[in-house]
């Protein structure tokens, strides 16, 4: 830090990370007003506290072996190398870089913006399981997402020495496959166990609609996940990076495969992006709110895997698209398998993901992935020797984040917890309402139908089975999915 | 007086300056309670989790799921007095009102 230039651009670098993490905070902040006001009033408090506690839990993991596994496992289990040794001295979490400490500027704030991108990826779960899961099961889906599967895949495809990038050509820019898809996955695997909400389909499987308690937090919540995705945006980008190599210094921002971009490319292409899936999703949804804003969420999540590279109206297209299979996708999976994800984060995030990675392997066939690492021969490579994104790469790619790494582990430890009847509330206390026996109505004051009766009918219907008898026992009427421990104890 | 410290005592020489935090040297002794305090606090939750919906469980026994749902919110209701004044203020559908269940 001895030289005045040098030490600008190291200190640049530190404060434009520490900017993005305040502006990414935000995400988290949309993520909680957006869940709150898709639950009904009875279940607000507990659902809030799925969102908070994130924050304490998924910190706390990370820094204990998050961080480290991101810098241990680029080389995957054995398959360009083995554990990477010098992570310990990064990443450890007794590291002396793992602080305050004089010699180093970046750790801190480059862990914290990957923490960010932990909670994020905890949040989408956290959307899709409400109203019926157990805060402690979802704290442990939280610690496994935030802190294990999602950093070990981008170990793997979201960093230059990543064994998907340098073997297999991945590309994934801003993260369609390594958050979205991951975490659509492991969305998907717990809904899968944990079971509608009572209520939510019919005798004869036809879907009910349940009403969020309050649309317009629902839509303020999305405005505010697409605020802090300004920041997710920058903080995937390297600011300051020479990427002049043998031609001389040439300095450029990067993306996180150290591959030149810039600022202003990306931010055409989020805003355009986001207008091409809002644009698609307020037509197929028929000028629904919620579904319009999702679905520009689903429009840059879509486009996010190729947004350093694809022209302004390539994003437009492929986030139009995406949307509109996100949306198409979300609805059929409800109809035809029953899956009951309460705000649509599997189709969101997972589908539009998913899509998303795929698409950009083939509009970016032959761009230059990474810079090749010695030792490691990719399967496709540019006339320079670079690994070469293409299609294949990317499609097995996108079925590593959403299945291998997404889907698998959470049905495994969904189903563990459902084992023991930790998985779902009991049905009682769904039906009165998470909040209802703890934390109590969120709105004393208000006299409101669902207070005066305003329960949809079948909730109605469901409770009258189970009233005055021994609470839970259920007779052989319980709904479909998942049972807790209570239920299954009263019933033997 | 030079006083025993638990870190740095000087800030003269930063280029030469590692570790900032005090106790440099202990941190895998932290890093063991920190994961010690995180598991308790785990099972804690858990614990505490499987106790409070068996407490819900008992107390919609006791006052009814309807009533439960009815009243948003029971969290208050401790003794079997507070309960009758659910019962006679709160109740259910008219026809539960006046044949309330056992």
């Amino acid at each position: 830090m001895g030289e005045e230039l040098g030490a600008l651009n190291v200190i640049f670098t530190e404060f434009y990370f520490w900017v993005t993490v305040v502006m990414m905070f935000l995400i988290h902040v949309g993520f909680a007003v957006y869940e709150v006001g898709a639950a009904r009033r009875k279940n607000m408090q507990q659902t809030l506290l799925k969102n908070i506690m994130v924050i304490p839990l998924v910190t706390v993991t990370f820094f204990f072996f998050g961080w480290y596994l991101y810098f241990a496992l680029p080389n995957g289990p054995g398959i360009t190398g083995g554990i990477v040794s010098g992570a310990n001295d990064i990443a450890a979490p007794w590291a002396e870089a793992m602080g305050p400490n004089m010699q180093d500027r970046i750790n801190g704030v480059f862990w914290a913006a990957f923490l960010l991108f932990s909670w994020t990826a905890a949040s989408i779960v956290s959307g899709a399981i409400i109203e019926r899961v157990r805060l402690g099961a979802f704290f442990i889906f939280a610690v496994m997402l935030g802190s294990i599967t999602w950093i070990i895949d981008a170990a793997w495809g979201w960093s230059p020495n990543g064994w998907m990038v340098q073997l297999m050509g991945y590309h994934d820019a801003y993260a369609s496959g390594v958050i979205h898809a991951v975490a659509g996955g492991t969305a998907l695997a717990v809904v899968i166990v944990l079971g509608p909400r009572i209520g939510k389909f019919g005798p004869n499987g036809e879907v009910r609609e349940i009403k969020p308690h309050n649309v317009w937090m629902t839509c303020i919540g999305l405005l505010l996940i697409y605020t802090g995705f300004w920041g997710f945006y920058a903080a995937c980008n390297i600011p300051i990076l020479d990427v002049g190599g043998e031609s001389g210094t040439f300095f450029s921002g990067t993306n996180i495969y150290l591959m030149p971009t810039t600022l202003s490319g990306i931010t055409f292409n989020f805003l355009m992006s986001l207008s091409g899936g809002m644009l698609a999703a307020f037509i197929v949804s028929k000028a629904d709110p919620f579904w319009t804003l999702s679905g520009g969420l689903a429009g840059i999540i879509t486009a996010s895997a190729g947004n350093d590279l694809y022209h302004p109206l390539q994003a437009m297209l492929i986030g139009a698209a995406g949307s509109a299979l996100a949306y198409k996708l979300h609805h059929y999976v409800e109809r035809r398998f029953r899956i009951d994800d309460a705000v649509g984060a599997v189709a969101v995030h997972g589908y539009a993901g998913f899509f998303g990675v795929v698409v950009a392997g083939f509009v970016l066939w032959g761009y230059p992935a990474a810079a090749p690492v010695e030792g490691t021969s990719a399967w496709f490579t540019t006339p320079e020797g670079f690994p070469a994104i293409n299609p294949l790469g990317n499609l097995l790619g996108a079925i590593i984040m959403f299945f291998v790494l997404g889907f698998l582990p959470a049905f495994g430890v969904a189903k563990l917890l459902n084992r023991f009847g930790l998985l779902r509330v009991p049905r009682a206390v769904e039906l009165a309402g998470l909040d209802t026996h703890g934390q109590g109505n969120a709105y004393p004051y208000f006299q409101s139908s669902e207070a005066e009766g305003g329960f949809a009918e079948v909730e109605r219907a469901a409770a009258a089975t189970i009233s005055h008898q021994v609470a839970g026992r259920l007779d052989g009427a319980e709904p479909t999915g998942s049972t807790a421990r209570e239920d299954r104890r009263v019933s033997k | 007086m030079i006083i025993a410290g638990t870190g740095l005592d000087s800030f003269t020489n930063p280029a030469d300056i590692t570790a900032l935090y005090p106790f440099p040297g202990f941190e895998v002794v932290f890093v063991v309670v920190g994961v010690l305090l995180l598991l308790g606090w785990h099972i804690r939750q858990m614990r505490d989790e499987n106790k409070e919906y068996d407490e819900a469980l008992e107390l919609y026994e006791r006052v009814g799921i309807e009533r439960a749902m009815h009243f948003g919110g029971v969290s208050h209701l401790s003794a079997d007095e507070d309960i009758d004044e659910v019962r006679a203020h709160v109740g259910g559908p008219d026809e539960e009102r006046e044949n309330p269940p056992a």
